[in-house]
């Protein structure tokens, strides 16, 4: 997806899906890479499909994603479980 | 719902523009002009939330922190000047709640906005039935709870009382910990840390803090006054000459100095700058590029921190545990070692030395905790 810089914060995380809240709009189906720190590790390029968005009521967006790369998959799960 | 919302913008031209779209937004903006003035209104009432403009002195960085230090729970929202993932990620990591994007339109800052707002406070209600089903648990959890308390408060305590305290006595807190260099002015403390490269200006009787200048630039080492002038020592090994003006604003600089120093002082006539990793102190003449006169040698333990007056150089030397005088005319001799009280605390780091009238002021970290204290020069 060409898009330009945005940022967000997880307000769920699993090693397979997330829950991110946003200020940007992203349109519903589309993939996007994400980078962030997790257990003093850094993920760069982790590949997500976003299944669903619902805008509050203050106008953020939160974003329902599934993470698309096995490996990506198990290296967060491994950061969650502090390994 | 309040909202008072403060903007920390110096700029009279976003000044206007941001009082057009909070207006729209509907809130009640106050406006201050820098991070002092910030912190002055915070003294008497507390906004609902804080946006910085950024591109100001000092950084964004730095007033997060300062904020963060005296309100912990407002939310703080940098107005980026431009759209900088990176950068917003950063300055997150750093405690703003979140950035608002460029370029500022009421568009764009309204969902920021309203959200800081809505986290002022959410209502709680007991699910009583859950907590019925879950007393007896509780009950027995709490027990359990109890009794490990009072063991842990019984060692605690013992701990406490068996364990020799470190007593700092005329000591202030600093909401920094890597402090470099103390310069010591008549109604003021100039105090340089490295990691927030900032220099920051204390009030000399109760240290709130007056002022501070962020350094983008210099990684400060060290810092010492001399000719009218501030001098900085950067990680690189320059010596920067900066006016002592409101900016700090830079005049010259000296090639790298090696080795590179970490300590810097002037006596009056010479200048001298000290490593502690060699133990080097250099004895340098007073001209633009500090060009080395001749080199000594520290005869003690370790260079921990390293100033000097017109009459001796002094160093806080935590090896020895102390405040070690050397000689103008040879520092290779010791005058005399006065224990520091302070380095009874096996975590204390003094790591900014200076000397003024008769005192001695002293800066540091101890255990992560930023610190300056000063003493009387010892009588021998």
């Amino acid at each position: 997806m060409d898009l330009p810089e945005l940022w967000g914060r997880f307000s769920r995380l699993s090693p397979d899906d997330a829950d991110l809240a946003s200020q940007f709009r992203l349109a519903p189906g589309g993939e996007v890479s994400l980078s962030f720190v997790l257990g003093g590790k850094e993920f760069g390029a982790v590949r997500a499909r976003l299944k669903m968005s619902a805008r509050d009521r203050d106008g953020y967006y939160n974003y329902s994603l599934t993470f698309q790369d096995r490996a990506q998959s198990d290296a967060i799960r491994s950061a969650l479980l502090g390994r | 719902m309040f909202n008072t919302v403060q903007i920390i913008c110096a700029s009279e031209k976003n000044r206007a523009m941001l009082r057009g779209i909070f207006k729209e937004l509907g809130a009640d903006a106050v406006f201050s002009l820098d991070l002092n003035d910030a912190l002055a209104v915070f003294e008497k009432a507390r906004p609902a939330a804080v946006f910085i403009a950024d591109g100001e002195d000092p950084s964004p960085e730095v007033q997060l922190r300062e904020l963060r230090r005296v309100a912990p729970f407002i939310p703080l929202i940098p107005l980026l000047k431009r759209r900088d993932a990176g950068r917003a990620v950063a300055l997150m990591q750093a405690g703003a709640f979140d950035c608002a994007q460029y370029p500022w339109t009421a568009e764009a800052i309204g969902p920021v906005y309203k959200k800081a707002l809505n986290i002022s406070g959410t209502a709680l209600e007991l699910d009583s039935g859950a907590l019925r089903s879950k007393a007896r648990t509780l009950s027995l959890l709490l027990a359990g709870f109890c009794a490990f308390a009072g063991f842990a408060g019984g060692a605690y305590y013992g701990f406490k009382k068996y364990t020799p305290r470190a007593v700092v006595k005329n000591s202030f807190a600093l909401p920094y910990s890597h402090a470099t260099g103390i310069v010591v002015k008549k109604n003021s403390v100039l105090i340089s840390d490295w990691h927030s490269q900032a220099i920051y200006e204390h009030g000399i009787k109760d240290f709130n803090i007056m002022n501070v200048t962020s350094l983008p630039e210099t990684t400060p080492v060290a810092m010492t006054t001399g000719h009218d002038s501030l001098w900085l020592a950067g990680a690189d090994g320059v010596l920067e000459k900066r006016m002592l003006d409101a900016h700090y604003t830079r005049v010259s600089k000296t090639p790298a100095l090696r080795p590179s120093p970490d300590g810097a002082c002037f006596d009056g006539l010479y200048f001298w700058t000290a490593d502690s990793r060699s133990g080097e102190i250099v004895k340098r003449l007073p001209l633009e590029a500090l060009p080395a006169f001749k080199t000594y040698k520290y005869p003690g333990g370790l260079i921990g921190a390293f100033s000097c007056d017109t009459r001796f150089l002094w160093v806080a030397d935590p090896r020895y545990k102390a405040l070690v005088k050397l000689a103008l005319d040879n520092p290779e001799n010791i005058i005399s070692r006065t224990e520091l009280p302070a380095y009874a605390s096996r975590t204390m780091k003094i790591t900014a030395l200076a000397s003024r009238e008769g005192k001695l002021w002293f800066a540091g970290e101890d255990n992560g905790r930023g610190l300056a204290f000063s003493k009387d020069e010892p009588k021998q």
